[in-house]
């Protein structure tokens, strides 16, 4: 013991002539740093309701309410999250997992109310003092990536490979790869509301993320009985509204139903007991078109107990979905894999039926009911001066002439007009028998109705697109043709809607080819039904209007498909196909 | 009650009483079921339980990744060892790679942890013998820290900073800076602490030649930290079993051989030298890159079956979490080993017998006893 | 190092399984009958002379406790975890509350916890952290906490809630077509 240890604590005290450390609150404001995790704030527009954020909350705190004011629609929920503040912990996993990135916090830690059971609010919704604060904890996706992961990337064909044969291009998952993939996902279910068949996409990635196959072709079929076809060549709008795609990429919802059922050589034997006819009711339903419309509802229906007689003019099922998607896309000798599911549930196929009128009488006094699923026949009128010359050839045709076993066009040039599916089709396809490709569109690229990876892969494939060129005329050459355009720039629409092209300037640009396709969208072509019952029901541009039970109006007549208005792709026609059932069963109740 | 006769707990000699659980002497919630002779403590019994809220139990109902807001709930003044501990665990059994750069600041928020503790831990032991200035010098140097934190994590307590694979968030724009401000400011002030309590003859007094611990408990007991470096031991999982970057790090193991409550002291103040000398060696050495591996869909995230225990050094000494997964969404086990366990069990019942019951609460808080390591 | 541990022990325990072997890490699972020999073993001839922890997994499924008991090397630093699978059933676990006496509130907490006896523990029953606990011992997996929260303290009021994937289920049912579509058959005049 020293003297000094008696003196120095006193020292001490010299400590109150110097300034305090404490904040003098109120007088002196004390924010919370710029990544403070105080109240919460939502950028309700942004939200897509998905409920991630009340799933990974372990305390509880968040409920998806309904709010008044956002309605439900593709793709949104129209829930909103209500945090409890007195459950909320602020540990921000909401935040970091939010797949918009819409939820955040703010540096506001104070909030004073005299009713504890008011400390609850929706954010963005209710309004607080703090909505319009900036600083507070935000999501990062780029260093932590919780809210959207990047796909597993699978193998593809290289363009230089591929253009030289028809083989597929995509390759497909491994095992390892479609499980690590369906476990992105989510269970939000806004797939579902954009799914025009409403299929158990959350229910069927977990059974392939859990390695149960059967189980997730077995949910395929409640509701698509074309799984292997959807999962190539599927428009897949669940994937445009999955909510892993705003900060990441999108589920691949498609490839993996692919996947699933290219993990059986027969789908029948998988389904076995489920796809077996019903009980017979002595019901007759006649199907007119084996596309997918009309093969979704004679596979129901035969599932119920109807006796189902499918009539088209080709030689197998499929229709046009199958015969003119070129081979690289779906390959042609999948179909009797998922023809045998048909033929197993005992749907009776009357292929090479031209339908013609007497077809339709016979129909109308043979069966209980008609569903009538033809599609779209006639090729569009380009209504381009020269379109009448013999080398301006319908695109559709030359892609349902199974064009990979015909003539090669090797050092031909060949020009196709359109920005559509069958356009870039129908050039992948030229660029396969050797040909040089030019695609004239008449707006930008991003307004292509083309699926973007087929147009990326077939920018891949040295096909030259020419976007905003208007078409003139087309000229006959000594040689071939040659294509007269405008370059066009891009106006606003003063109806609304997406901008229109107008010629640039009077410069006529020209390009000589050999070929020409037009590949400008389809028209119906309804002279197979009888004046009479033409009458009966409304038709529009050809198109027969129906009811949401597709039904015509007329008899037991109902349409679907392409020959009603929609939005003329294969899921679309199923979910008609499905509609149609039910429709049906309920009329012959 | 047994009904041999002991002569700890006579009724016509002794007092009975029971300490705690609110008094503010204790350590937390917990109390101190003693006997008296005199003034002189006869037997004393640590009851637990007033802070037990099944955390243990909650972590094998809720995902990997909703425990580490739950698991840094264990330790008010030092949440990071906590996360730290379970994320090791987690990235063992799972595999994970931690980018370099989230090792370095790992190691920053661990070592800024354990700077706050031990300076609100060095002032707290005046505080027990009446030198409230201490203690509140002790808190305020802590609250810099505590601002540090808030700038890095966005909260001055739970910070749920660490997570499996990482950190969730990089180093804000200027943050070195202000660390080397702060660390200046509280440097700058700790002369006059050490005026204070250290060079303090009462303190002298009071804490030399009592509670002292024999080395040779250490081994039988278990003893881990600051309790067993200031009875000569050289224990310290950052030199033992380095994890993160302490192998990269130049340091040498505090160790003081007073075995009483003044070695302790002394210990946790040349502990926050070392924090000071660790911090400013990471932020000299930071490197750069990314600061969290990626980690698959939290909600589907199935942690390959396995056990691990893992293990990192706490300002009160080595901390375990024995991690079990059966491979499920959810853990199978999570035991969590504090060190305050041995310390306020066994030991603090051992070491009370004879003490003055004044010296109770000074004994006590020199062992840093925590009853949530405890009742988990 | 670590290798001549599990050397030893191998010659003693002959039906000993590796779990994990680590730099200055080991964990071994040995059969129940010799659970206490090769703790005390560790202690006595390979230099693990303190206990860290004592733990127990409930093993439900499979109707058994897995003890581990978590030893240390001061000298080597070195980590030594010995786990044995004892019956579920009226558990009973040699105490070593004589040998190490941080063991006695290892396993005070274990017997309060999973119901384990231990015994040979003098302290044995004496309430540890639950005070008063009448149902079964917590920890056990058939323990139901959310059920017991219920049950003794009420429910809760529950709160407005909507399960989003459910939610737009009843949407899609309800309209029958796709969502936003607008579709359906004109009225004839």
């Amino acid at each position: 013991m020293k003297f000094t240890d008696v003196i120095s604590p006193f020292l001490a005290w010299s400590r109150a002539a110097k300034k305090v450390d404490t904040i003098p609150y109120p007088t002196q404001k004390n924010p919370g740093a710029d990544r403070y995790r105080g109240f919460h704030i939502n950028d309700t527009t942004k939200c897509i309701g998905c409920g991630r954020c009340e799933v990974i909350c372990e305390n509880k705190a968040i409920d998806m309410i309904k709010v008044e004011g956002i309605e439900p629609t593709k793709g949104d929920s129209g829930l909103r999250p209500v945090v409890d503040y007195g459950r909320c912990c602020w540990c921000a996993l909401c935040i970091d997992v939010c797949s918009t990135g819409s939820l955040g916090f703010t540096n506001s830690y104070s909030w004073i109310t005299e009713n504890p059971d008011t400390c609850r609010y929706t954010p963005g919704i209710d309004k607080k003092g703090w909505d319009k604060e900036e600083k507070g904890y935000r999501q990062d996706n780029d260093v932590l990536g919780w809210a959207g992961s990047p796909r597993e990337q699978m193998e593809i064909e290289t363009p230089e490979k591929r253009i030289e044969n028809f083989e597929e291009v995509v390759k497909g998952y491994t095992v390892e790869q479609a499980m690590e993939e369906a476990s992105r996902c989510i269970e939000c279910g806004l797939c579902i509301s954009a799914c025009p068949a409403h299929m158990h996409i959350p229910d069927y990635l977990k059974a392939i993320a859990e390695g149960r196959f059967v189980d997730a072709v077995k949910l395929f079929y409640d509701n698509n009985p074309l799984p292997e076809m959807c999962g190539k060549v599927c428009t897949r709008q669940c994937e445009t509204v999955c909510a892993m795609g705003y900060q990441g990429e999108s589920i691949a919802i498609r490839w993996l139903k692919r996947f699933a059922c290219e993990q059986f050589d027969s789908l029948a034997d998988v389904l076995a007991l489920d796809a077996q006819p019903g009980e017979p009711n002595g019901k007759k339903v006649a199907v007119v078109g084996a596309g997918p419309s009309g093969l979704s509802a004679a596979y129901y229906l035969s599932k119920k107990g109807y006796e189902v007689h499918v009539f088209d003019r080709l030689d197998n099922g499929g229709g046009v979905s199958w015969n003119a998607i070129p081979e690289y896309r779906l390959p042609a000798n999948g179909i009797n894999k998922q023809m045998e599911v048909f033929e197993q549930a005992g749907v009776i196929f009357n292929f090479g039926r031209e339908v013609t009128l007497d077809l339709l009488t016979e129909l109308e006094s043979g069966f209980d009911a008609v569903y009538l699923a033809v599609g779209l026949q006639k090729p569009s009128d380009a209504r381009i001066e020269g379109e009448d010359i013999p080398e301006v050839r319908p695109a559709f045709d030359f892609l349902m002439s199974a064009p990979d076993k015909g003539e090669k066009l090797t050092g031909k040039k060949v020009i196709v007009i359109g920005g559509g599916n069958v356009a870039m089709d129908a050039a992948r396809t030229c660029v396969r028998l050797g040909a040089d490709v030019v695609l004239s569109y008449r707006r930008r690229v991003e307004d292509m109705p083309a699926d973007d990876e087929e147009i990326h892969e077939a920018m891949e494939e040295t096909i030259d697109f020419r976007p905003q060129t208007i078409p003139i005329r087309i000229e006959k050459t000594a040689s071939g043709i040659k294509y007269l355009y405008h370059e066009a720039e891009m106006v606003p629409n003063p109806k609304g809607g997406r901008p229109r092209p107008k010629p640039k300037d009077d410069v006529e640009h020209a390009i000589e080819a050999d070929i020409l396709f037009s590949a400008i969208g389809q028209s119906s072509d309804i002279e197979f039904i009888p004046e009479a019952m033409q009458k009966e029901m409304e038709i529009n541009w050809g198109r027969i209007i129906v009811d949401e039970n597709q039904y015509t109006g007329f008899k037991n007549f109902f349409a679907g498909g392409d020959i009603t208005p929609g939005e003329g792709d294969a899921i679309t026609a199923i979910a008609d196909g499905l509609r149609a059932v039910k429709g049906i069963i309920n009329r012959l109740k | 009650m047994s009904e041999i006769y002991d002569p700890a707990t006579d009724p016509k000699k002794t007092t009975h009483l029971f300490f705690g659980p609110q008094h503010p002497g204790v350590t937390g919630n917990m109390s101190i079921e003693m006997w008296f002779d005199g003034d002189q403590v006869t037997k004393a019994i640590t009851h637990v339980g007033y802070l037990h809220r099944g955390f243990e139990k909650l972590m094998e109902s809720r995902l990997w990744i909703q425990n580490f807001p739950l698991v840094c709930r264990i330790c008010v003044p030092e949440p990071d060892i906590n996360e730290e501990c379970y994320a090791l665990a987690i990235e063992e059994l799972a595999g994970i790679e931690v980018p370099e750069r989230a090792k370095w600041i790992r190691t920053l928020v661990l070592e800024l942890a354990r700077f706050a503790v031990n300076l609100m831990a060095f002032g707290g032991q005046a505080g027990t013998l009446g030198l409230g200035t201490g203690a509140m010098w002790g808190i305020t140097f802590r609250d810099f820290v505590l601002d540090l934190f808030e700038e890095l994590t966005g909260a001055r307590i739970y910070h749920i900073y660490i997570q499996p694979g990482g950190v969730r968030r990089d180093l804000p724009p200027g943050f070195e800076k202000r660390v080397e401000e702060v660390l200046s400011k509280i440097e700058e002030r700790l002369p006059e602490l050490d005026r204070l309590i250290l060079n303090n003859a009462v303190f002298k007094l009071r804490t030399k030649n009592i509670g002292v611990v024999n080395p040779e408990w250490i081994e039988e007991y278990g003893l881990v930290g600051p309790v067993a470096r200031g009875s000569g031991s050289v224990r310290d999982v950052r030199k033992d079993a380095p994890y993160e970057i302490y192998d990269k790090l130049d340091f040498d193991v505090v160790s003081e051989t007073g075995s009483d409550v003044y070695a302790r002291a002394n210990v946790r103040r040349r502990e926050i030298d070392l924090s000071m000398s660790l911090i400013r060696q990471i932020l000299s050495g930071m490197p750069t890159g990314p600061v969290a591996a990626k980690l698959p869909n939290l909600t589907e995230w199935r942690v390959p079956a396995g056990e691990f225990y893992s293990r990192v050094e706490s300002s009160r000494g080595e901390y375990g979490y024995y991690v079990v997964s059966d491979g499920s969404l959810k853990p199978r086990r999570v035991h969590v080993r504090g060190p305050s366990y041995v310390h306020a069990v066994p030991l603090l019942e051992r070491m009370l017998v004879g003490a003055n019951i004044a010296d109770v609460s000074n004994i006590m808080v020199s062992l840093t006893t925590c009853p949530p390591e405890i009742e988990r | 190092m670590i290798d001549k541990v599990m050397k030893d022990l191998e010659i003693r325990f002959p039906l000993l399984q590796l779990v994990r072997e680590q730099h200055n890490y080991l964990h071994v699972k040995v059969d129940k009958a010799s659970a206490i020999d090769a703790v005390l073993m560790a202690k006595t001839s390979l230099g693990f002379k303190t206990l860290q922890l004592i733990s127990t997994v409930d093993r439900l499924e499979e109707n058994r406790f897995q003890m581990t008991w978590i030893l240390e090397n001061y000298g080597t630093t070195s980590i030594l975890l010995i786990s044995a699978d004892f019956p579920r059933e009226d558990c009973i676990v040699p105490s070593l509350s004589d040998i190490w006496p941080a063991a006695s509130a290892f396993e005070r907490e274990i017997f309060e916890m999973f119901g384990v006896s231990f015994p040979g523990n003098p302290r044995e029953g004496e309430d540890f952290l639950l005070e008063g606990w009448k149902d079964i011992p917590p920890m056990r997996r058939d323990f139901d906490s959310e059920e017991y929260s219920m049950r003794v303290f009420g429910e809760r009021q529950p709160r407005e809630h909507t399960d989003p994937r459910q939610y737009i289920g009843d949407i899609v049912g309800e309209w029958n077509t796709p969502m936003g579509a607008k579709r359906a058959r004109k009225e004839k005049k």
